[in-house]
């Protein structure tokens, strides 16, 4: 009996000793990782806004890092998804450390097309989640919720009414006022508008290009001016405004003028 | 009589002595312990209340268990210590999976693993006390029936 005693006291103190030893590196080894994050990039490609963010994982502990998995998923106001970006890093060994591009792209031309987007200031969610496994024994998980701030391209989109004066007797000028402002952060709108103007039989009056260029978060107003056929003018019609931008293209949008609804 | 009083004491001095050196033992590994989290305070500062009634059980629990070394009392004490240890970081940690919230950031940590290992070496102390607990009574008994015998 006492041999089988002492045997087990060895045992539990060796146990003891071994269970410490873990905890303390394992601590050390979480107290010495490191996180670099520096700035984040953001460009627009294929329609899509690409924000990328350079995180450095500096692991000066003890112990491997495994899994390490960056989530981040974007939703809007209706919790509907909008962006998902998954980075999975299967090890990170010790006194090593790891550069990953976490890209989250954002499509802008699918949130465009809800014209709420487009007209209204929104709020997304953006969640993320980092989790990993420490030390292969320490499953570790943290995630926040952050808001992100949508500002719409076209906030306010106004058009004045349009007038028609006549040059001669087949062509006569339409002047009307255009206005919005571009609450995006985001984007900038570089590209063209197409205008054109319909009268009440739907008969087209005449068609223009304008050239924009609005940056984020800035004022747009300018009277625009459209050739049009003087005997095809009616009291009512609608203008239609086609964007055709860098990133997105939306259209179009009519806008009516005179009695017609 | 005198001798006999006189190893007694000896005996009980030596005894406190020990079971001093082994609290003060405890109290470095406090120490040590807070030392090295003192980095991620900011984590395991919710739980200080937790851990300092943590060594301070178990502090208590050795001193008194070894105190009562050589008597029957030292195998109850122990005992109870591993059963202590056992069900208190069950209840502590929750299970295992202990959640907290810091400056809007939700961190989730599984702990399971290491509940794991504590379970198995408070059994592993509880079965070592409990065997001892057997020898000691059947030396005592084999002592009893020498004395008897002679």
């Amino acid at each position: 009996m006492k041999y089988v005693l002492r045997a087990l006291k060895w045992a539990t103190i060796i146990l003891w000793i071994c269970f410490i030893s873990l905890i303390s590196t394992i601590v050390y080894s979480a107290a010495n990782v490191r996180v670099k994050i520096e700035e984040a990039k953001t460009f627009t490609e294929d329609n899509k806004l690409i924000l990328a963010i350079p995180f450095t994982i500096i692991n000066n502990g003890l112990h491997d890092i495994s899994n390490l998995n960056f989530t981040t998923i974007i939703t809007d106001e209706k919790n509907q998804l909008l962006a998902k970006s998954v980075n999975l890093i299967i090890i990170i060994p010790k006194k090593e450390e790891t550069t990953i591009w976490h890209n989250i792209s954002l499509n802008i031309q699918e949130i465009i097309n809800d014209q709420n987007y487009i007209f209204e200031d929104s709020n997304f969610t953006l969640l993320n989640n980092v989790s990993l496994n420490f030390a292969g024994v320490v499953p570790f998980t943290a995630s926040n919720n952050l808001t992100m701030p949508w500002g719409a391209p076209l906030y306010n989109f106004t058009v004045g009414e349009p007038n028609f004066q006549v040059v001669n007797t087949t062509t006569s000028i339409a002047s009307f006022n255009v206005s919005f402002e571009n609450h995006s952060p985001y984007i900038n709108l570089e590209g063209r508008l197409k205008i054109e103007i319909f009268n009440e039989n739907e008969e087209p009056l005449g068609t223009t290009y304008e050239t924009i260029n609005v940056p984020s978060n800035s004022f747009y107003e300018k009277t625009l001016s459209v050739y049009v056929e003087t005997q095809k003018i009616t009291s009512s019609g609608h203008i239609n405004f086609t964007f055709e931008t860098s990133t997105f293209s939306f259209g179009p949008l009519v806008k009516p003028y005179g009695s017609e609804e | 009589m005198e001798v006999k009083n006189k190893i007694l004491v000896k005996s009980i001095l030596l005894r406190t002595l020990k079971a001093g050196i082994k609290a003060f033992l405890i109290y470095v590994a406090y120490v040590i312990f807070l030392l090295l989290t003192k980095p991620i305070y900011n984590f395991v500062g919710q739980y200080s209340q937790f851990i300092d009634v943590f060594f301070i059980t178990i502090l208590i629990f050795t001193f008194i268990s070894e105190l009562s070394s050589g008597t029957i009392y030292q195998y109850m004490f122990s005992f109870s210590r591993e059963l202590f240890i056992i069900f208190y970081f069950i209840n502590v940690l929750n299970g295992g999976a202990i959640r907290m919230n810091v400056e809007n950031v939700e961190f989730s940590v599984n702990l399971q693993f290491f509940i794991l290992v504590l379970i198995l070496m408070g059994v592993l102390g509880m079965a070592r006390n409990t065997l001892g607990a057997i020898n000691f009574l059947n030396e005592k008994s084999e002592e009893e029936i020498v004395k008897d015998y002679f």
